[in-house]
């Protein structure tokens, strides 16, 4: 199987199998359209991801790499949280500021399954919890004036009512 | 929280030391304070560019999460507000057969609104992780995914020949209520 080169942003240089980096959409147009060369020794350049979440991400790709494409953004698609696989589950249990960086790197590669995957973690952090207890979780800055916050509450009071 | 500590289950001492239990569960939430995250120089979850908010407020099944997290602050008050997010989450819990209730028309102005006056008269769709399923063959129920020993599948390993039943073998999937109907 050909190889190619990646570059993170800190430099470092990852060899990494043309199919487990063909998992990134972003790459694999890149591949195609771009016409590079497959034995080309000159690394691709990913000037938006560091080369701890790369390594991060191609470990992940490396396990999904023979996992059936996703399916198409399809209008109704489900939304449950508690259906990742083992080795997401395990995969995902880092820090808030991991977490964010991989769903920016799943991103901007374009990985749909590791970006769903990484989103349905931070969604799990949510449910079932308060406005506060969800800034304080984020640490989001409440930047509605109080007359403001009682008119949002106000409006979606008849959520509190199940 | 309030424990109502009347009503025994169980025998006294089993009850006693379920209390007791209980107790220090308590104790402990009430001991634990939530603090903000330290900042790291990370991003954040406000960091992250609408499209991948957006991807996370289509994560949320249950419209109070998704109300929830766009009481935080104006910008996710925006993305949780969007037409197209409730359109897709109104289609999620209900169907054609439960529109009547409220003019298309309406829904289609205000995706949000829609959503919330159809919620008066029916509730949520609600996704269980695993379902029972019955076999139509032997009237077996177990869960889905899992074997049954079946009848079925005895006679065509016994024999060598594939009985029409066999064949014929479907499996219904049980919803609770289905489940609780049986009896």
């Amino acid at each position: 199987m050909p190889n190619i080169k990646l570059q993170s942003s800190d430099g470092e240089v990852f060899d990494v199998d043309v199919d487990v980096a063909k998992q990134s959409i972003t790459i694999k147009t890149m591949l195609e359209d771009l016409g590079m060369d497959e034995d080309d020794d000159e690394a691709i350049p990913l000037p938006n991801v560091n080369s701890a979440i790369l390594g991060k991400v191609l470990e992940w790709c490396q396990f999904h790499k023979d996992d059936p494409p996703p399916p198409e953004d399809e209008e109704n698609r489900e939304k449950r949280t508690d259906d990742l696989c083992g080795f997401d589950i395990d995969f995902l249990k880092v820090d808030q500021g991991t977490l964010f960086e991989l769903i920016l790197a799943a991103n901007y590669l374009d990985i749909k399954g590791l970006l769903d995957a990484s989103c349905k973690t931070v969604a799990n952090m949510i449910k079932g919890k308060t406005p506060e207890e969800i800034r304080k979780t984020f640490n989001i800055k409440n930047d509605f004036t109080p007359a403001e916050e009682e008119q949002v509450r106000k409006e979606n009071s008849w959520c509190e009512e199940k | 929280m309030k424990l109502n500590y009347e009503r025994i289950v169980g025998s006294v001492v089993a009850n006693k030391c379920r209390m007791g239990v209980l107790d220090s569960w308590v104790k402990e939430i009430r001991s634990t304070e939530m603090v903000s995250k330290e900042d790291d120089g990370k991003p954040t979850l406000m960091d992250l560019p609408e499209e991948c908010q957006r991807v996370i407020f289509r994560c949320l099944a249950d419209p109070a999460d998704i109300i929830h997290l766009s009481q935080t602050c104006s910008q996710l008050y925006i993305i949780g507000s969007e037409d197209l997010l409730w359109e897709e989450l109104f289609w999620y819990h209900f169907t054609e057969a439960q529109l009547p209730m409220v003019p298309m028309e309406d829904c289609r102005r205000d995706w949000k609104a829609g959503f919330q006056r159809l919620l008066e008269h029916h509730s949520l769709k609600v996704e269980y992780v695993t379902m029972m399923a019955r076999c139509s063959y032997c009237s077996c129920v177990y869960w889905q995914g899992s074997e049954h020993p079946c009848p079925g599948e005895m006679t065509k390993k016994g024999e060598n020949s594939p009985t029409l039943e066999h064949r014929d073998r479907k499996v219904e999937i049980l919803s609770p209520r289905d489940l609780m109907s049986i009896f």
